[in-house]
C-alpha cells in the first residue's frame, strides 16, 4: 500500500489496505490533510478490496465527531459491496468507478 | 410467523442436545405451538442442569407430556431431538420428520428413518434409537419445508442427497437449496453437522504477551506458509485480510482486556492508539492451520486462540452498529472474506474457513 495526496483535501491509496499498519499510515496522512483546517476528505482507493475496520471506525469517527466531510471514490466491486453490507454507502459518498 | 422452530444447547457435560420442531399449519397458531414447545424443551434442559441430572429418555416423555395438554384433538406437531455424547454415540427421538440425512466419511449417503409418527395429545409411548456419528462426516436434521419444496421437474427431496454429498457447509447446501425451488410458502428449517477435517496442521505459533508488531509478523509467516502449501494469491490476500481482522479481536479483547465499550470511548477521545501500544500486554493467542481435503476441494482452517474470558457472540451479533459506533465491524469483515467462521462456546477461540483453489490445479 502507499498513498499520495493528489489533490487538496485529497488521498489516493494504491494497493490493498490490510492491516493495522495500514491504518496508522492513513490515520497520519489524513491527520495531515484535515489538520489544517480542512473539513472537506476525499479518498480515492482504486485498488484495495478490503477495508479494515479500524480505518472504517476511525473514518465514522471522523465524520460524526470531527465534522469532516468524506467522500470515497473506489475501484473494486468487493469493497463497493462490503460497504453496502456495513450500510455505510451514504455515510461515505460511495463512488464506485469501475 | 414460524411454525418451525429448533433449539440447541451446549450441556455442562460437554454433550449437545438438538431440538427441531414442525407445528402443524401455518400463521399464529402454528408459531404458538413451535415457539410453546421449544420454550417446554429449555426449561426443561434448564432444570435437569441445575439439578445437574440430565436424562435424554426423561425430556422426551416430559415433553409428550406437555404437548398432550398443548396440542388441540386434530393438531399434529412433527419434531426430532438428537442428543450427542461425548463417546461419538447419539440418542435420537424422531417424531415424523423427513429421515435424517447422514453423509459417512467414505462418502456415503443414508437415510436414519424415524421411529414414531407425528405427536398428537394421544402420544404417550415412544422409541428411540441410537445413532452412531463414528463413521460419519456429517448429518442433517430438516423439516419438510426443505424435502417437498418444488423444483422443475420435482421435489427438492431426489436431490437432496447429491447437494449434501457435495457441499461441507449449511451456506452451501442453502445456497443451492434457493437456486433449485421457487420461493414457497412453507417454512424451512435445517441443521447441517459437519466433522471438521483434521488434516496435520501446516503452520502454528503461540505468542506469548504479545503486542501489535508480533501479530503484524506472525500474519506474514502465516501469508508465506499459505503459499508454501500451494494456496492462490487471491484466496490468501482474502484470508490474510479476514486473520488480520480476527487477530486484532483476540489481541485487543482476549490479551489487553479492551471491551467493546471502552474501544468505543477510546476512539472517540483519540486514545485508541495510544491505549493498543501502551497498556500492558498479557495472556497468549495461539494460531493454527491446517489444509484439509473436503470432497474434492481444499478447505483452508485457521483456528485462532486467546487466553482471554471470550464474548457473548450472540449478543455481540445482535447489536445494531449505526454509523454513531467507531467499532463492532470485525466479525462482519471476517465473514466477508472467508466461507465460514465460527467461534467455541466461551468465544475465545475462532475457526476461520475458506476453500481454496491451488496453484496450478
Amino acid at each position: 500500500m502507499n498513498i499520495e495526496r493528489s489533490a487538496a483535501g485529497e488521498l489516493t491509496i494504491h494497493g490493498n489496505i490490510k492491516s493495522i499498519d495500514d491504518y496508522t499510515a492513513i490515520k497520519n496522512q489524513i491527520t495531515g490533510v484535515i489538520g489544517t483546517g480542512n473539513h472537506d476528505l476525499t479518498l480515492r482507493i482504486p485498488e484495495s478490496f478490503s477495508l479494515p475496520s479500524s480505518v472504517i471506525g476511525y473514518l465514522l469517527k471522523l465524520k460524526n465527531r470531527d465534522n469532516v466531510r468524506i467522500r470515497m471514490t473506489i475501484g473494486d466491486r468487493r469493497l463497493h459491496e462490503l460497504l453496502s453490507d456495513l450500510n455505510l454507502l451514504g455515510e461515505f459518498g460511495v463512488t464506485l468507478t469501475s | 410467523m414460524c411454525g418451525d422452530a429448533y433449539m440447541i444447547r451446549h450441556l455442562q457435560s460437554g454433550e449437545i442436545l438438538i431440538f427441531l420442531v414442525d407445528a402443524m399449519g401455518a400463521g399464529l397458531s402454528a408459531s404458538l405451538t413451535s415457539v410453546s414447545a421449544t420454550s417446554c424443551i429449555n426449561f426443561l434442559v434448564d432444570l435437569y442442569e441445575r439439578e445437574q441430572r440430565f436424562d435424554f429418555g426423561r425430556l422426551v416423555s416430559c415433553f409428550l407430556a406437555h404437548s398432550r395438554t398443548l396440542l388441540l384433538d386434530d393438531e399434529v406437531l412433527s419434531c426430532g431431538f438428537l442428543h450427542i455424547g461425548g463417546s461419538g454415540t447419539g440418542s435420537g427421538a424422531f417424531f415424523g420428520l423427513p429421515p435424517v440425512l447422514a453423509n459417512g466419511l467414505d462418502g456415503s449417503i443414508t437415510k436414519i428413518c424415524g421411529c414414531n409418527p407425528p405427536v398428537t395429545n394421544l402420544t404417550e409411548s415412544w422409541q428411540g434409537q441410537q445413532v452412531d456419528l463414528r463413521p460419519l462426516a456429517g448429518l442433517l436434521l430438516c423439516s419438510d419445508g426443505l424435502t417437498d419444496a418444488e423444483t422443475t421437474g420435482g421435489i427438492y427431496r431426489e436431490r437432496l442427497g447429491h447437494d449434501l454429498a457435495e457441499t461441507f457447509l449449511a451456506e452451501e447446501l442453502g445456497h443451492r437449496f434457493r437456486q433449485a425451488t421457487a420461493p414457497h410458502d412453507d417454512d424451512t428449517t435445517f441443521i447441517r453437522l459437519s466433522r471438521l477435517p483434521a488434516a496435520a496442521p501446516f503452520f502454528t505459533v503461540t505468542l506469548a504477551e504479545p503486542c501489535r508488531g508480533d501479530l503484524a509478523l506472525a500474519l506474514r509467516h502465516l501469508e508465506q506458509a499459505c503459499h508454501g502449501q500451494g494456496c492462490s494469491s487471491a484466496a490468501i490476500d482474502e484470508f490474510t485480510q479476514a486473520t488480520d481482522e480476527a487477530l486484532m479481536n483476540a489481541f485487543e479483547h482476549g490479551c489487553l482486556a479492551i471491551g467493546g465499550e471502552e474501544k468505543q470511548v477510546l476512539i472517540e477521545n483519540g486514545r485508541y492508539d495510544s491505549a493498543i501500544e501502551q497498556r500492558a500486554t498479557g495472556g497468549r493467542i495461539r494460531l493454527t492451520a491446517s489444509l484439509n481435503k473436503a470432497g474434492d476441494r481444499h478447505l483452508l482452517l485457521l483456528v485462532i486462540e486467546d487466553s482471554g474470558h471470550g464474548f457473548d457472540l450472540r449478543r455481540t451479533l445482535a447489536r445494531d452498529i449505526g454509523v454513531q459506533r467507531f467499532q463492532g465491524r470485525g466479525i462482519t469483515l471476517i465473514r466477508s472474506y472467508t466461507d465460514h467462521l465460527a467461534y467455541n462456546t466461551q468465544g475465545n477461540q475462532a475457526y476461520l474457513m475458506k476453500f481454496v483453489s491451488l496453484e496450478g490445479s
